[in-house]
């Protein structure tokens, strides 16, 4: 074991030694040229976005990429943006992300564009992506991940042969696994640092365009309201500090006097709201696809609490209603993500037992979206559906084929069709 | 405590073996009302399978091989049509391709959101791959009701789902692997071997309801070897060995 041991260190030392110390993009004292391994990075980063522009992931309306693009390239240091081509772009996923790439892509989430409520938290999470990208982490990251597996798999290789032969094929999995924990747990524990320097650095960019950076303390507050451990543990800023230390270090920044706050900072809240209504609701229907019923109906009712009048919120709320009604399981499901708790019967014997009051919300949200909206055929559809679950043929009938005669495009005649010939009969 | 571990083992593999042998197992899902749906199907559409091939790599930033992938993607919808056709159904295309992307763009989305949602239910079905017959012949699961959309505009009672994931080792990887495989024999002075792949896939394939998202039948086949020449035929064939007749 001793030769094999120094064998180890020697070699773990070497696949260490790879720099994680770089210049910054706005360094104007180096000149800036990609190094190899981050040119791959660039590369893998331009093909990672054809694919999601070829999966139909990236979210296209030229009113709303606009105003993203007013708002973020202000962000944007000088010296970085002659280097590197910025561009801004919103994914269709309902989780509450943003993330960034090295070849200067900056990727909205729709859910996190739904939930925030005004520019100047939009400009914290921008600036705070803009600055992962100007401090080039996303290059030093992977190399302290290179390095930790180099290093997890040189020991490895030690520590599984001596495994097997001290403790049998069991043993050996299990150093396998605990080694494994540790080579996570190490690789997460470095995004602290990078995601604290992203947040100041976030902060001042947002301060120099003129933003109420009071804003970012209570950006945080805002995310730590969703109930949604899938988007903010596993997605939003998932290897950052939880959003309260988060909270608690923004607002240290800026007690601290190092950040020049701007005496009369802006918010645009009503500018905001009016550029992503378009996107909050792409956002619920997102959500509806994904199963995520109780999430779409609480963003349909806080549209619901700011535009009472706008016929496709109620109609969202009747579809989360008729949905919940529809699939119990998977309303289940959801609750049981939401609150991370155990799946059981009675959870799901009791949203069957709610079904019927669930159809009675669906169908009164239909209407109203209806009187609001006459022209608004798929509330037609939803009427149509919840009297199919209900047995009633005479209203499903009426309904959809209400639905096939209305103005809106049918992507689904088939199917309308095989329930209008069952029905039928 | 080498020999207490290795009789356990053997006991457990005999066991599982003798399971499978005896037909308690099964890697078939298969919906409880698959006979009186199956009877209303009369022709299905393949959906572009959602392949990704890795390079694993000793430094850990693994790749994706895309021109790998790709001609996996252009190859297993015809294997896939095949071994349907063979099952008595008649196989449509699913006009999911970039002239019908160009005509109806949200059809692009709505492709992605349905592999995206097989993806997820493949976690769940496949999450324990043998599974007694009796629970996996009531299986009960769905990709949801935006299936219709697909279904309508292949004009289809049923949708044909699939995905791949395929590995391939770089050098160095299986490098450390013979290094491993040398230690582990010096180690237990040769009364162990163990041997890793340098290449191998899984394969699941499902047939869904067109009209319910319901996923009606499904499978998974690996292999611990070729998947990109014969070895492609051969998982979808041993796939479509566990079809319901």
């Amino acid at each position: 074991m001793g030769t094999i041991a120094r064998a180890f260190v020697a070699v773990a030392t070497l696949a260490s030694c790879a720099t994680t110390k770089v210049a910054p993009l706005t360094d104007s004292a180096s000149g800036y040229a990609a190094e190899e391994d981050e040119s791959a990075l660039i590369r893998q980063a331009e093909e990672y976005e054809q694919k999601l522009r070829a999966q139909g992931l990236i979210y296209e309306d030229p009113e709303l990429q606009q105003y993203l693009d007013g708002v973020c390239r202000k962000l944007v240091p000088q010296a970085a943006a002659d280097r590197v081509q910025f561009h801004f772009a919103v994914v269709r996923e309902p989780t509450i992300n943003a993330f960034s790439l090295p070849q200067g892509g900056i990727y909205l989430h729709a859910g996190l564009l739904a939930r925030l409520e005004n520019e100047a938290q939009l400009a914290h999470v921008v600036g705070h992506e803009i600055t992962h990208t100007v401090k080039r982490h996303q290059l030093t990251f992977v190399r302290s991940l290179q390095n930790k597996t180099v290093a997890a798999k040189v020991a490895q290789m030690v520590l599984v042969p001596a495994a097997v032969a001290f403790g049998g094929g069991v043993g050996g999995n299990l150093v396998s696994s605990v080694l494994g924990l540790t080579y996570v747990a190490a690789v997460t524990g470095y995004g602290r640092e990078n995601e604290e320097e992203a947040d100041a650095e976030g902060l001042k960019l947002a301060a120099a365009s003129g933003y109420r950076v009071q804003e970012a303390p209570r950006l945080f507050a805002v995310l730590n309201e969703v109930e949604d451990p899938g988007a903010l543990q596993t997605f939003f800023y998932s290897d950052h500090p939880a959003n309260q230390t988060r909270a608690r270090y923004t607002q240290a920044l800026l007690d601290s006097g190092t950040i020049s706050i701007p005496a009369q900072g802006v918010t645009n809240g009503e500018a905001y709201q009016n550029a992503t209504r378009g996107v909050a609701q792409e956002n619920i229907h997102l959500r509806l696809q994904k199963g995520h019923y109780q999430y779409a109906l609480a963003e349909a009712e806080a549209g619901l609490a700011r535009r009472g009048d706008d016929a496709w919120l109620h109609y969202y709320a009747g579809e989360a209603h008729r949905q919940i009604a529809a699939d119990p399981e998977g309303a289940a499901r959801e609750q049981v993500m939401r609150h991370r708790k155990e799946a059981d019967k009675a959870l799901i014997e009791s949203l069957k037992q709610r079904a019927g009051e669930e159809r009675a919300a669906a169908r009164a949200a239909y209407l109203r979206a209806l009187e609001l909206d006459p022209t608004l055929a798929l509330a037609h559809r939803g009427i149509g559906l919840v009297a199919y679950q209900q047995g009633d043929k005479q209203t499903t009938r009426d309904e959809l084929q209400a639905y096939l005669r209305g103005t809106q495009k049918v992507t689904d005649k088939r199917y309308i069709e095989k329930i209008l010939a069952e029905v039928a009969q | 405590m080498i020999g207490t571990n290795r009789r356990r083992r053997g006991f457990l593999a005999v066991t599982a073996i003798a399971l499978m042998l005896a037909g308690c197992t099964t890697t078939v899902r298969k919906h409880p009302e698959f006979a009186q749906r199956r009877a209303k199907i009369a022709n299905v559409a393949v959906l572009p399978p959602d392949v990704e091939v890795v390079r694993v790599v000793f430094k850990g930033d693994n790749q994706l091989l895309n021109e790998e992938a790709a001609r996996i993607r252009s190859r297993l919808p015809d294997l896939i049509a095949a071994a349907m056709r063979k099952q008595g159904f008649t196989v449509k295309e699913a006009g999911l391709d970039e002239q019908h992307f160009a005509e109806k763009p949200d059809l692009r989305f709505q492709t992605t959101q349905l592999q995206d949602a097989f993806a997820r239910a493949d976690q769940q079905m496949f999450k324990v791959v043998q599974m007694s017959k009796s629970e996996a012949e009531n299986y009960k699961t769905t990709l949801g009701t935006d299936v219709i959309t697909i279904a309508d505009h292949a004009d289809v009672d049923a949708l044909v789902v699939a995905k791949m994931n395929g590995f391939k080792k770089s050098g160095g990887e299986i490098a450390k692997d013979v290094a491993i495989t040398v230690l582990i024999a010096v180690a237990t002075l040769g009364n162990a071997v163990a041997t890793q792949p340098t290449k191998g896939a899984s394969l699941q394939v499902a047939l869904v309801d067109g009209t319910t998202g319901d996923i009606l039948w499904a499978n998974t086949a690996g292999t611990a070897g070729d998947f990109e020449d014969s070895g492609l035929g051969a998982m979808v064939e041993q796939v479509f060995k566990g079809f319901p007749k």
